[in-house]
């Protein structure tokens, strides 16, 4: 992604920010599903990743509460960028907690994990030097470095390439070619038909899995294409005119497994915005308003 | 250039933290160090053999039984999560706990959550199953059920806990 000023540079993280904290809160905190963890029987508790390593009991319905509102709260303050440098740092660790916490039941989710971890290198940057309200009512001055309000964006970038990549290592790892050769996303299909009768209604009524199930060769069509395609997601970090293909394949790709086995990625819309360049967008905008402005 | 803006170093650690966590994560094949993950959503051949099944089933006053229906009653958990969260690890004493703890939880929300049947469930019971997949998908099919409708001849009654 090519500026030709810090103001762009800027202007492009600022952007991404407002969308990145806006889509979080639209997909990812809201509806109480975090909350309610709070409220889950101890019995359950099986912590992981940093809870893990201190060995961390289940903490209060009240007191994750707390953190949980802080959190959600906190969220449109980042996404329109006030006292950001202050509130994004601490949104972060509440928000790490909060989904931590709600990973630590015996329930394993991926949906939501590289989100979380995108928000890391934008809780810690200049994001809100352009596009927010800090810089509204504050008037900072911007560092001279370009590279600055850039680096946020590659770093997110890397970490969508981590997941579809790291997911085809998996499958090569544990399933090796047989995860392709035998019948095995047929009887995922099948089985998610079996397993998730409560999942979201949209995707069990229409039934495309189910009808996927009955075209075996088709199937093992996508299983290999799938592998290939998750392979080759690195290359739009590296290759930036392949961004048009491979993103959209991706998420065209992820909208075949909500409606062929329910699961539901949404939340990875707060990701995707980091592949377009915003302030390129800015100035065509303005360029197509400019002569119709008064 | 500012080289050493320290803004760069911030986000330099923050990448390295970042490639360094996914890629440890993914070659010790860690699926718990949150927020890493190998991402091993259906990464393994399926069906597994041999394929085990369980059924966690509630049993009202009458003795009847009617399958665990894990939303909206044991909101966050929904079905496949709670069953998961339920036998792992697959220790018949800690499952016996979650068990127990999973009863008192649902009757106390079917109460709070003014949910029907408001009569409380007296008894929470879990089978096991060993059918093959492939019957089952065939019997699920033939019948038009899903796996926790149907009624298995070689289930086993593996836990049971009461109020």
């Amino acid at each position: 992604m090519k500026f030709d000023s810090n103001e762009s540079a800027a202007l492009n993280l600022g952007v991404v920010r407002f969308l990145y904290f806006t889509m979080v809160f639209f997909f990812l905190a809201p509806a109480g599903y975090f909350q309610a963890w709070g409220l889950a029987p101890e019995e359950f508790w099986k912590p992981v990743g940093v809870l893990a390593f201190f060995d961390t009991p289940p903490v209060s319905s009240e007191a994750f509460r707390t953190i949980n509102t802080f959190w959600v709260v906190s969220i449109p303050v980042c996404a329109l960028g006030l006292f950001y440098r202050i509130v994004a740092p601490f949104n972060f660790l509440a928000g790490f907690f909060v989904t931590n916490y709600a990973s630590s039941f015996g329930v394993n989710t991926h949906t939501y994990l590289p989100v979380i971890l995108a928000g890391l290198p934008l809780a810690f940057s200049f994001a809100s030097d352009s596009f927010s309200l800090d810089r509204h009512f504050f008037r900072k001055t911007q560092p001279c470095d370009s590279r600055i309000y850039v680096a946020p964006v590659r770093t997110m970038q890397v970490v969508f390439c981590l997941v579809f990549f790291i997911s085809a290592i998996a499958k090569l790892r544990f399933g090796g070619v047989e995860w392709v050769t035998s019948n095995t996303l047929q009887n995922y299909l099948f089985r998610a038909a079996q397993i998730f009768p409560d999942a979201h209604r949209l995707a069990t009524e229409l039934k495309f899995g189910l009808w996927l199930y009955q075209h075996e060769a088709l199937l093992h069509w996508i299983a290999g294409s799938t592998i290939v395609f998750e392979l080759l997601v690195p290359v739009a970090y590296f290759y930036r005119p392949s961004v048009k293909f491979i993103v959209p394949l991706m998420m065209t790709m992820q909208v075949g497994f909500f409606f062929a086995m329910y699961v539901n990625f949404i939340s990875f819309l707060a990701i995707y915005v980091v592949w377009i360049n915003w302030s390129s967008i800015d100035k065509q905008l303005r360029l197509w308003i400019k002569p119709r402005l008064p | 250039m500012n080289q050493k803006h320290p803004q760069l170093r911030v986000q330099k650690f923050i990448l390295v933290v970042i490639l360094l966590g996914s890629t440890v994560a993914t070659l010790a094949g860690r699926d718990r160090w949150y927020p890493f993950s190998n991402y091993p959503m259906y990464a393994s051949v399926f069906p597994p053999v041999p394929y085990v099944s369980h059924y966690i089933r509630l049993v009202d006053a009458d003795g009847t039984e009617t399958p665990l229906q894990v939303r909206p009653v044991l909101w966050p958990f929904w079905q496949v999560a709670f069953a998961e969260a339920l036998l792992s690890p697959n220790d018949d004493a800690k499952i016996e706990k979650k068990m127990r703890a999973a009863l008192k939880w649902y009757n106390r929300n079917l109460q709070l959550q003014k949910r029907e049947p408001a009569a409380p469930a007296i008894a929470l019971r879990l089978y096991r199953d060993e059918t093959s997949w492939s019957q089952l998908v065939e019997r699920s099919i033939r019948e038009e059920k899903k796996f926790e409708a149907l009624k298995h001849p070689n289930e086993t009654l593996r836990l049971e806990v009461k109020l």
